[in-house]
């Protein structure tokens, strides 16, 4: 049928080419119908009714129903979480309509409806699109990985090859849990379907890695500033601020549904900041534009502290409370005083308490005074006035240790001011291409307005030193008393959900392997080979103030072996948290919606996971570049297709539905993750209980994961879906299908009460949370959200060692690279001639990630095949034009893309969209051939205070590091 | 003329160019029978060669003395662009993706480009186009077979398509160039500004599912309605080429907003904005002066006092309240020709002039937190 229509195209073009210079007159040429005789169109035509009778059928069968509407959002990595109305006919999706009813939360403040995008309006095209994965597919037998030859397969016979491999690496006494990856992508974040995956990695002790840490996510220097990464505001919070900082950040590209709230903001009166190196379509209406050189975020950072500081733009009084910079450092070793330092500790819990306390000079006594809120204080409240305490904040002062030795002692913020006055505007100029009068705008603009509001874009995770971008700007509002009400710092807001454990975990019985994310993609894939072959020791000595290659692959190495297999964390450390960054080397996997070949650095990865894998399963609803390399396809539902929920992250306060529409005809043999794992549980119970395997069912665990010391794989569908005794015993929630999780997740999240499925169904497919939902501001019903205000005003302390906001760590790694404060530091992308451009593949406006990268729809809105922004002076210089294609290379590799000649990309750098699939490009060499793969040694710090491996502190795969050439190519 | 007008108003300021609204309207109308290569709604970047290619140079239109103009019809490849298609089953054969025909023009293919020099000066905004409903139609005077007609009851412009025979003159006709011929039906076809969604209460795809909250529907004659008052009372909303001379019911808010330009150090030349005024005044006419000093003035007055009725409207706090669909008067309308009136399928955007309102009330609307001004 398509070529039909195609050949009918050309017809037309010929016809329309031929006839290329029509003038229209009245058309006296033509004879005209007796029937009708039509004196002025414009007036009372006659003959109305026959194309109003089309074009409203039509119009109706796209509609449907009402009664047969299902609701859906799209669990992706946008985060974005939109309420869809699934329109169909007849059990087929038409098309799908937000629905738009979200409540007016504040009449004076813009509502959040009609939520949604240019990708999730059109799912309902790529749910029928022909990369769909329609049956269980096996790797034909005496085929290679990739060969795209394949079987289709029963579901049962899938399953079982699918459970025998899980059941032989568990019960292989040199392999075990260890050696199995059961990985969940962010392709599928959800609070309902997600959970299926996890839980049945739980079950087995698999290895599991952070995915905000290998996709560069992490917001790491957020982290060391707060002790949580995650914080900032529901969108509608931005129509009333003063100022609006979008650093690194493109709201109106990568936060569609958001975007609004930003001009509308302005319409309010607000100003609009964005840093970006390119121009886009967020810098093109905003009123200050700073074009900074790409990667250079954390020195121009510290210029705006130096500003502030030497124009004593910061609060005193909210410094000294709610940050350390009171707190003082030995002037030699560059420690800060410790209560162990001062006091013998009568037994060792005492002693581990009072390495996690700390001194002020107080003023009033003139003597230390031991600060509250620390992480080893009893006193949990910052308030310093009921102590009599009013902290120095500026001075040198000596003590008297317990061991008789005087110190000399600073406070952190004396350390800071020297390490910011290396960073005066003029100073930093050079490198940022900020002129030091648009350096001073930005402190001012940021300083002195009653409400600030700073987005920062993931990019900046994706550059070596990104971890200083957020954590020097964190300390610039920091200094300027940015919390709750008055603004602060936005990454990415996350809203408190308890009770869903019921449905990913056992309660403590089972945990996963839970590995870091960069670090174990890092290992996975063999990164360091790419790493040595491409950086020098030049260009780590400036990414890494001054240690050698040799050092730095030395220290990584010694990190390694204490890593594997999470063997640092285990004793002599018990009780005292991480020290080390784990990871594991599986050989078996089941991985689900996770485009690891796409994203993942360099050339290595691939050879790397596929030399190890000796059995691994992908499960998807389309064929994506990894689904290419499988041994065996699992076709999974898409968006549409099944029931779920989803409230995270919190960019807004409401959780939606998804409930298919009504009679909906399958597509393929599509089943849902709840559903597909239950199988598989079955399936492994069943192979368990076989007379030969019955005496190996029972494999051993270290209890670290394993709390029974065994995993009885002859109950294993029946733990799986609570049906065993003991979960029965305990009233556990029946789980099994998508629609049992959906309503096992009303039940047990209170977040979520009084909902249930019929009422978020009525309500247009959505339920507001509750307050419950707060985490460190109240959720206020008629106001929007931002982070800390139970900081600012009930003195809460933060999840930092300090209680307050960390300007100064003085981990070994940290007083080697930074001093221990904020400083501005080069990234590791190497500076030559030979390749003097810089890479930049921002988040898409035309994917989330690889999702719908491929979808016919949207690529005809773009030019077909991934373009790259080129700055039209430079390219034209090279001789090449626009839709040439280009060639982009380094010493790693190289590949192609159609050449957008563009006034919008800076003069020293290329504009390239990221997400497209390797397979998308010319010989199937994606970008990620010329990016290499690094680790940065601040990011492997652990085992000091809130920097201990976890979910809240992990580090950052990056994807900016590449310095590329380009000419024209003769492809 | 028609007895009443319906219009639309977009603002540029609010623009993301996110093509929510294209892909919207293709998933409604375009994506099958022949309307493939159709964008009855596409969004453009200015300074740009538009959609289908140099539109504004391919004739259509009145002159002064109210002559048709001449004018071109678009290419196909050139002009349009191949809606190419890609290897679909192929994937799971391990190929590699590829589009059938080689892209070499499409309907958004120089996308953010803009002009000027980077970083000094550049600058690009979007706007989109759909069908401008003229009240002088370029299209239906083009049209030979007087196939083309305005509803008398709300001026929307359709192709009567029982008698259209393709002659595609309306295409020369239309300085917009927003007719298409359809290959598979061997006529025209138009943006209909989603009537069939609008009799049954819901506003067109573009508008409803514009996600930067741009579009405002609405009677020109509907006092109470934010077009009207754009139009009418502010005069902020302008036609787009209205030298053309077939008087479009299509409005925008012009662009105002845009960063400072900087001088060849880098520093900000105070007072500046990017967006040229004899690039605009070439869009929206002479108009575009009093409109972009009425939009800073009530600009300065909100940041100042924090009132201002003009931001009230362009904010748009309730998303609902953006369209009046007067759904009582097309129900009237329906009776008079003898038809029986469809039932609405939505009952939040029915209000308008012979409609009072049917706004769906939340929460207190009274609650103290606003703009902090």
């Amino acid at each position: 049928m398509t070529k039909v229509m195609n050949n009918k195209r050309r017809d037309f073009l010929k016809v329309s080419g031929m006839s290329a210079a029509l003038v229209a007159s009245q058309g006296s040429l033509f004879a005209k119908t007796n029937v009708i005789s039509v004196e002025n169109g414009k007036n009372d035509y006659p003959n109305t009714n026959y194309t109003e009778e089309m074009y409203r059928n039509e119009f109706a069968f796209t509609y449907g129903v009402k009664a047969e509407h299902g609701f859906a959002y799209h669990c992706v990595n946008c985060q974005g979480n939109c309420a869809w109305e699934i329109w169909s006919h007849n059990g087929v999706v038409t098309r799908e309509n937000q629905s738009a009813r979200y409540p007016v939360i504040n009449a004076k403040i813009p509502d959040f409806n009609p939520r949604g995008c240019n990708k999730g309006v059109q799912h309902s095209q790529v749910m029928y699109q022909k990369d769909r994965i329609l049956y269980p597919m096996k790797r034909t037998p005496g085929t290679a990985r990739g060969e795209g030859k394949w079987t289709r397969v029963s579901w049962d016979d899938a399953a079982e090859e699918v459970a025998q491999n899980l059941f032989d690496v568990m019960t292989d006494e040199d392999r075990g849990p260890d050696k199995l990856l059961i990985q969940a992508g962010t392709g599928l974040l959800t609070e309902g379907r997600r959970g299926a995956p996890l839980r049945f990695g739980t079950q087995l002790s698999a290895n599991r890695i952070y995915p905000s840490s290998y996709l560069g996510d992490m917001f790491s220097g957020a982290a060391v500033a707060y002790g949580e990464g995650n914080m900032g505001c529901t969108w509608d919070f931005m129509y009333t601020v003063d100022t609006a900082v979008m650093w690194g950040g493109n709201p109106s590209v990568s936060r569609i549904p958001d975007a609004h709230f930003v001009w509308e903001g302005k319409y309010n009166g607000a100003k609009i900041i964005v840093i970006t190196p390119e121009f886009n379509a967020t810098a093109k209406s905003a009123d200050l534009w700073i074009p900074i050189k790409a990667g250079t975020d954390n020195i121009l950072a510290m210029s705006v502290i130096n500003v502030i500081l030497n124009e004593k733009l910061f609060k005193p009084e909210f410094v000294k409370t709610y940050t350390d910079n009171t707190f003082l450092v030995d002037t030699k070793t560059g420690k800060m005083l410790r209560r162990s330092d001062m006091e013998h500790a009568e037994n060792k819990e005492d002693h581990h308490k009072f390495e996690e306390q700390f001194y002020s000079w107080n003023t009033k006594t003139n003597a230390i005074a031991l600060m509250p809120g620390t992480e080893g204080s009893d006193n949990h409240s910052l308030r310093l006035d009921e102590l009599g305490i009013d902290p120095a904040l500026e001075g040198t002062y000596k003590v008297t240790d317990m061991h008789g030795h005087e110190r000399e002692l600073t406070t952190v913020f004396e350390l800071l001011k020297v390490s910011a006055a290396k960073f005066s505007p003029e100073a930093t100029q050079a490198k940022t291409g900020v002129h030091p009068d648009v350096t001073r705008e930005l402190a001012r603009e940021i300083a002195i307005p009653k409400v600030v509001e700073v987005t920062t874009g993931f990019s900046l995770n994706k550059y070596f030193n990104g971890i200083m971008s957020l954590w020097n700007i964190s300390s610039i509002l920091g200094l300027t008393g940015r919390m709750g009400p008055y603004g602060g710092l936005n990454t990415e807001n996350e809203f408190s959900l308890s009770g869903l454990g019921a449905l990913s975990g056992f309660s403590g019985k089972y945990s996963p392997r839970f590995g870091s994310g960069f670090v174990g993609e890092f290992m996975l894939g063999d990164e360091m080979e790419t790493f040595k072959k491409y950086f020098n020791d030049d260009d780590v000595k400036r990414a890494q103030n001054g240690m050698s290659k040799d050092e730095y692959v030395s220290v990584l190495e010694e990190l390694f072996k204490e890593g594997y297999e999470d063997k640092g964390n285990m004793e002599p450390h018990a009780g005292k948290g991480n020290v080390v960054k784990p990871y594991w080397l599986p050989d078996t996997a089941i991985i689900v919606a996770d485009s690891r070949f796409r994203r993942n650095k360099g050339q290595e990865y691939k050879k790397a996971f596929l030399k190890r894998m000796k059995h691994w399963t992908y499960v998807d609803y389309r064929i994506n570049d990894t689904a290419q390399w499988a041994d065996i396809l699992l076709p999974a539902k898409s968006h549409y297709e099944v029931y779920d929920l989803r409230t995270s992250p919190g960019y807004h306060r409401f959780t939606n539905l998804a409930q298919p529409v009504a009679n909906l005809k399958p597509v393929g043999e599509a089943m849902d993750e709840w559903s597909m794992f239950t199988l598989l549980a079955k399936k492994l119970e069943e192979i368990a209980n076989r007379p030969e395997n019955i005496a190996k069912a029972k494999p051993v665990d270290n209890k670290r994961y394993c709390k029974p010391g065994f995993h009885d794989l002859t109950i294993f569908h029946k733990e799986y879906t609570n049906t065993d005794e003991e979960s029965e015993g305990e009233g556990e929630v029946y789980l099994g299908t998508d629609k049992m999780a959906l309503q096992a997740a009303l039940e047990k999240c209170e977040q979520y009460e009084p909902w249930t499925m019929e009422k978020m169904y009525e309500a247009g497919g959505f339920l507001l949370i509750n307050e419950k939902a707060a985490q460190t501001s109240p959720l206020y019903a008629d106001r929007p959200y931002n982070s800390n205000e139970n900081h600012l005003y009930k003195f809460q302390k933060l999840h930092t060692m300090s209680g307050r906001q960390t300007f100064y760590v003085d981990h070994e790694y940290f007083l080697r690279m930074t001093g221990g404060v904020n400083t501005g530091m080069e990234g590791i992308r190497p500076d030559t001639a030979e390749h003097p451009y810089v890479l930049m593949t921002p988040h898409a406006r035309w994917g989330i990630h690889s999702n719908y990268r491929t979808s016919r729809t949207l690529l005809r809105l773009q030019r077909g095949v991934p373009a790259i922004q080129l700055n039209r002076v430079v390219a034209a210089n090279k001789g090449i034009a626009d839709g040439d294609t280009i060639r982009v290379f380094n010493k790693l590799g190289e590949f192609f893309a159609m050449a957008k000649l563009s006034s919008s990309a800076p003069a020293d750098g290329l504009v390239l969209e990221h997400g497209w699939e390797p397979y998308m490009y010319k010989f199937n060499k994606g970008h990620n051939e010329v990016v290499p793969c690094s680790l940065n040694l601040l990011e492997m710090t652990d085992g000091w205070g809130h920097l201990k491996f976890g979910g809240l502190w992990d580090g950052n795969q990056y994807a900016y590091d590449g310095a590329v050439n380009y000419e024209k190519a003769n492809v | 003329m028609s007895k009443r007008q319906l219009a639309m108003v977009m603002d540029l300021n609010k623009c993301i160019g996110c093509q929510t609204c294209t892909v919207a309207c293709k998933t409604q109308w375009t994506n099958r029978n022949g309307r493939e290569y159709m964008y009855w709604n596409n969004v453009e970047t200015y300074p740009g060669t538009g959609y289908p290619k140099n539109w504004m140079e391919l004739g259509g239109g009145f002159d002064a003395a109210g002559d048709l103009q001449p004018g071109i019809i678009p290419n196909l490849e050139a002009d349009y662009g191949v809606p190419w298609d890609y290897n679909y089953e192929g994937l799971a054969k391990g190929e590699s993706f590829e589009p059938n025909v080689e892209p070499t023009w499409g309907p958004n293919w120089d996308e953010d480009e803009g002009a000027g020099t980077f970083p000094q000066d550049n600058y690009f905004f979007y706007i989109p186009r759909i069908c401008n409903h003229c009240t002088n139609p370029g299209c239906l005077s083009a049209c030979p077979r007087d196939a083309i007609f305005k509803r008398e009851e709300d001026g929307v412009v359709l192709v009567d398509l029982d008698r259209c025979q393709g002659y595609r003159y309306c295409i020369a006709g239309c300085p917009y160039k927003k007719i298409y011929f359809n290959p598979k039906l061997s006529k025209s076809e138009k943006c209909i500004l989603c009537f069939p969604r609008i009799e049954q209460g819901l506003p067109p795809a573009c508008a409803q599912q514009c996600v930067g909250r741009i579009r405002f529907v609405g009677f020109l004659d509907d006092e109470e309605g934010q077009v009207h008052k754009l139009v009418n009372k502010y005069k902020v909303a302008l036609p787009l080429r209205s030298d053309y001379g077939t008087q479009p019911n299509i409005f925008y808010i012009p662009p105002t907003e845009s960063p400072v330009k900087f001088d060849a150090n880098g520093k900000p030349i105070e007072g500046s904005n990017r967006l040229p005024m004899e690039e605009l005044e070439k869009l929206f006419g002479a108009d575009i002066h009093s409109s972009v000093k009425t939009l800073k003035d009530e600009m300065a007055k909100r940041k100042e006092t924090g009132k201002s009725d003009l931001m009230d409207i362009l904010i748009a706090f309730k998303h609902s309240d953006m369209f009046r669909l007067d759904n009582n008067y097309y129900q009237a309308v329906a009776k008079e020709k003898g038809q029986t009136p469809l039932a609405p399928v939505d009952t939040r955007y029915l209000a308008g002039k012979y409609t009072k309102d049917s706004g769906i009330q939340y929460y207190d609307p009274n609650a103290t937190l606003g703009g902090h001004h």
